[in-house]
């Protein structure tokens, strides 16, 4: 007998991630993991069985590229720069496609030390906050937690300056492009952004093959992985990519450990107090404000995961956010400590698909909150607002003022 | 898939675009599509319900969320809620 998630929680419908603890809660009291009949999928939120999932390679990440492109055939269009974009996103390939991928995008990551960047990215968050406290009040998402991701990856790609404002407008929204529900219409208008976006960085490779520099891109250009150099193109491919999957996670981390504290006033003067406690509460944003809640996975055969019985072929969303929230791995889930210790959290994934950026985010969002506590008392000055992702819980609005 | 139906947006059109689109994709008499089950007892996946949020947009130039046909609304229901924008954004 399966266990039944309870039918009217439906992660997948937009807006469920702008508040979704109350219905993790219950699937917590209904098992860990869950089959849902309407979605005909399994909901795994328990956290062991979380674990257990992304650890078993008999379950496969949901391959997006050919999901879309099955999609777009039968809605009769192609969209040829939606596949090209997918097929150099890891955690939507498996092999033998998935470890080639996997080991160039992360040498685009690893290709120089982290000490290097560390004060480039503190001098970015020092610029942005001076900007906004030059303005009284801002947006803490907006003008904060979203553009330091992306101006930092600019830089660690070697996109120039001036580019970004172009680049930005191309891939502004676009992490809906991995929801489980998006609209042809939508995966149309992407198709389109996301051309401009690699002619724009396919350009910037051309310009670096003739003359390299200090940046990731002309270390692309330069690379001789297993299949051989790679074209302008596939570069671009990757850099977008990478632009896109780096900065909206690390701004979505951002914005929701700004919400956190500003949210919970002891919190925030014991850390603007403290700074050594900065390192642990990263760990505890992770936890509480996980960017990625939602992996999509199927079983290759039959399997076992949270002592349900899972069939070949049969889908499952694995719930990051709300394993980080049991109760079974985390006493009193819900509450943000800093000090609380126990259970790993799942936010960066595990094993196959373990996020090859989370030394990165790591460092970036702790330099960020360390220039944010650096500034005068601030406030919140409304109710945030998140991005309409079933798979990323992200702030796009949340304005703060001088208390 | 085309489905040859008036593309004017009222009630009545919508309920022969659905039949029809639901006959097609189920490979069953359109006379047999009961419009008053709920949406996810047709057993659409994602996918379909994505498919037919597309061709129902192209078709009548509404927008409509995929979201709607994994929902417990029956069509009746998406109707009765589509009907009004009927003469506003109708072709």
């Amino acid at each position: 007998m399966k266990a039944l998630a309870p039918a009217e929680i439906n992660p997948l419908v937009p807006g469920f991630l702008a508040d979704p603890f109350a219905a993790y809660r219950r699937l917590h009291q209904a098992g860990p993991v869950l089959w849902h009949p309407k979605l005909r999928l399994w909901l795994v939120a328990g956290h062991a069985a979380a674990r257990q999932v992304v650890r078993n390679p008999v379950f496969l990440s949901a391959p997006a590229g050919p999901i879309v492109a099955t999609l777009a055939a039968r809605a009769g269009y192609v969209f040829p720069m939606l596949a090209r974009s997918l097929g150099v996103v890891p955690f939507v390939l498996n092999p033998p496609a998935h470890p080639p991928v996997r080991r160039f995008a992360a040498s685009i990551l690893t290709g120089k030390p982290l000490a290097g960047y560390e004060p480039v990215m503190r001098a970015l968050a020092v610029r942005l906050l001076g900007e906004a406290r030059a303005a009284g009040g801002f947006d803490a998402a907006a003008d904060f937690a979203d553009r330091l991701p992306t101006l930092f990856m600019g830089h660690l790609l070697g996109v120039p300056e001036e580019e970004m404002p172009g680049l930005r407008r191309y891939t502004d929204d676009i992490a809906k492009l991995f929801n489980q529900l998006l609209h042809v219409r939508e995966y149309r208008e992407l198709d389109g952004r996301l051309g401009g976006g690699l002619e724009l960085l396919e350009r910037i490779a051309a310009e670096r093959r003739r003359a390299p520099r200090d940046d990731a891109i002309s270390r692309m250009v330069a690379a001789r992985p297993e299949g051989g150099a790679l074209s302008d193109a596939e570069i671009a491919a990757y850099c977008l990519m990478t632009f896109l999957v780096g900065s909206e996670t690390t701004a979505a981390l951002i914005g929701g450990a700004v919400r956190i504290l500003l949210e919970s006033p002891a919190h925030y003067a014991e850390l603007r107090g403290e700074r050594a406690l900065l390192k642990p509460a990263v760990e505890e944003f992770l936890r509480c404000e996980t960017p990625v809640q939602l992996l999509s996975r199927f079983a290759s055969a039959d399997a076992e995961a949270g002592g349900q019985r899972i069939a070949h072929g049969e889908r499952m969303v694995v719930l990051l956010g709300a394993a980080n929230r049991d109760p079974a791995a985390y006493p009193e889930p819900d509450r943000f400590d800093p000090r609380r210790d126990g259970a790993a959290h799942l936010a960066f994934g595990e094993a196959a698909h373990a996020c090859i950026g989370a030394t990165l985010a790591r460092t970036e969002v702790r330099v960020a909150l360390d220039a944010f506590l650096d500034l005068p008392p601030l406030r919140l000055r409304a109710p945030g607002r998140y991005g309409s992702y079933d798979w990323l819980r992200r702030l796009r609005q949340l304005p703060v003022e001088f208390a | 898939m085309a489905i040859e139906s008036p593309r004017e947006l009222t009630a009545e059109n919508l309920r022969l675009w659905a039949a029809a689109y639901l006959a097609h994709l189920l490979d069953r008499p359109a006379a047999e599509i009961d419009l008053y089950r709920a949406l996810s007892e047709f057993g659409l996946d994602s996918m379909d319900a994505v498919v037919m949020a597309g061709e129902m947009e192209e078709h009548f130039g509404v927008e409509i969320d995929p979201a709607t046909f994994l929902r417990e609304a029956t069509l009746g229901e998406l109707i009765a809620e589509l009907a009004p924008l009927a003469g506003r954004e109708g072709r």
